[in-house]
């Protein structure tokens, strides 16, 4: 009985990191469609939200590990899983909050790391394998993307420069529809994988499946592509906004730049596996593209918030999932520790949403008609 | 840290430096390569579109041709791309 409430609470756990994840990545397959009206906002990201969908029944190849290369699989427990979740969902939802960008991969490798230093120590942390599957790729892909739109928006303004812009920017339109379309099906891929896989360990550790070559279940399939599909039509509005006309003004040809460019980058670097992270490329895509037109176009402050974020990313879904697990350790461990857990968060956002309640100033009153 | 790890250390390095080299030479040409290729696809169109109602001084057959190699090459690409994505 205790085993299935803690099978339960991953399980959800997880589903509302992959419902995060779609709201929090939304912003990377239509902020620049949107912002350049290639598509009306709902549209974009109903689109978006079904591709995702789609994408999530394309591959079933599940790694049946977290963080693999990085922690000692050997030691990872559902409670460190849960633990990790909870850091991740935490760093996205502030993420979203201040509406900046950020890797929600980064996000779940932190709040394992975090969970797994709580609950082992530095022993279970393999470094080499943080450097060079988080932080290289971390600083590269920015780089890489800033570097690659800029030289395509120099190409593409030396190609089309002289065409009546009309025709032209309707062909940019569709072009970032076609690369937009292409990123969400990549992205239901790729990040519904996560999902299926830290289910499918949980199933495999309560004794559900058979730790012997483990099948996906149908409903697991089912229910993070969903999970990650309404994520996505929920729309990250704030990040949107950020991406979309708070970095830099688009038009269609920069929007393209960005996002065909970014997305042939991540493509590519899947092929080579040294996979980026699809926020990174973007964002640097969405810099790059803006400061090859002119460096003043592009609003430094934003960008270097957004750069802070990506740092932070990592500590503070780490130290989040280390405090998730400390307080699920103090509790007991076994199923008290992880639903221990749920009751402090029920408390803490009850707390937040009072206090924003009290700070509200009531309407005021109309003066009654003398 | 014995030799031996200290060696499967640096031999582990290297591989990341050259996985590094490869994603920085082979994301520059697709991304790059995929922006060329769809904007003289799109120049193509338009300009074939000026040849055939006659105005702007442009010769119909070479922008066909433009269009036809250009869309070719962004039709691969997507299609490498699903291909990666049910592959990968």
């Amino acid at each position: 009985m205790s085993s299935d409430i803690l099978l339960a609470l991953v399980v959800a756990a997880a589903l509302t990191f992959d419902f995060t994840n779609g709201f929090h990545d939304t912003a990377n397959v239509v902020a620049t469609s949107i912002s350049t009206r290639a598509l009306p906002p709902r549209l974009a990201i109903l689109i978006a939200a079904v591709l995702n969908f789609i994408g999530a029944f394309l591959s079933l190849k599940v790694a049946a590990t977290i963080a693999s290369g990085i922690v000692d699989s050997g030691q990872v427990t559902l409670q460190v899983v849960f633990a990790g979740l909870i850091g991740a969902i935490f760093w996205n939802m502030l993420t979203w909050w201040f509406g900046l960008p950020s890797s929600s991969s980064h996000a779940l490798i932190g709040g394992v790391v975090g969970a797994m230093l709580a609950a082992h120590g530095f022993g279970a942390i393999n470094g080499e394998g943080l450097l060079g599957k988080v932080v290289i790729p971390a600083l590269v892909a920015p780089v890489l993307a800033f570097g690659v739109a800029g030289v395509a928006i120099l190409f593409i303004y030396r190609i089309v420069g002289r065409l009546r812009p009309g025709p032209a920017t309707r062909g940019f339109r569709l072009g970032q529809i076609a690369s937009g379309s292409l990123l969400a099906l990549a992205h239901g891929t790729n990040d519904a994988q996560k999902t299926m896989g830290i289910i499918t360990l949980a199933l495999v550790a309560h004794g559900s499946l058979s730790p012997v070559d483990p099948q996906v279940p149908f409903w697991v399939v089912v229910s993070a592509a969903s999970a990650i599909a309404l994520g996505t039509y929920s729309g990250g509005w704030r990040i949107i906004r950020t991406m979309g006309s708070k970095i830099i003004k688009m038009d269609a040809a920069q929007g393209f730049a960005a996002q065909g460019s970014g997305a042939a980058v991540i493509l590519a670097a899947t092929h080579v596996g040294f996979p980026l992270s699809t926020t990174h490329v973007i964002s640097g895509g969405v810099v790059g593209a803006g400061a090859a037109k002119r460096v003043s176009a592009v609003k430094w402050g934003v960008a270097g918030n957004m750069a802070i974020a990506w740092v932070l990313t990592i500590p503070a879904a780490g130290l989040t999932g280390g405090l998730a697990y400390g307080i699920s350790a103090l509790a007991g461990g076994g199923t008290q520790g992880p639903a221990a857990v749920c009751v402090v968060i029920a408390v803490a956002v009850g707390a937040l949403l009072r206090s924003r309640r009290v700070r509200t100033p009531p309407p005021i009153a109309e003066e009654p008609a003398v | 840290m014995s030799p031996v790890s200290v060696l499967a250390a640096e031999s582990s390095d290297l591989s990341v430096w050259e996985q590094l080299l490869e994603v920085i030479v082979v994301g520059s040409i697709a991304g790059i390569g995929l922006s060329i290729a769809f904007s003289l696809l799109v120049r193509g169109i338009i300009q074939a579109g000026n040849a055939r109602r006659g105005d702007g001084g442009s010769a119909l057959l070479p922008n066909v041709a433009l269009a036809a190699v250009s869309g070719l090459i962004c039709v691969a690409a997507v299609l490498f791309a699903v291909y990666e994505m049910v592959d990968g």
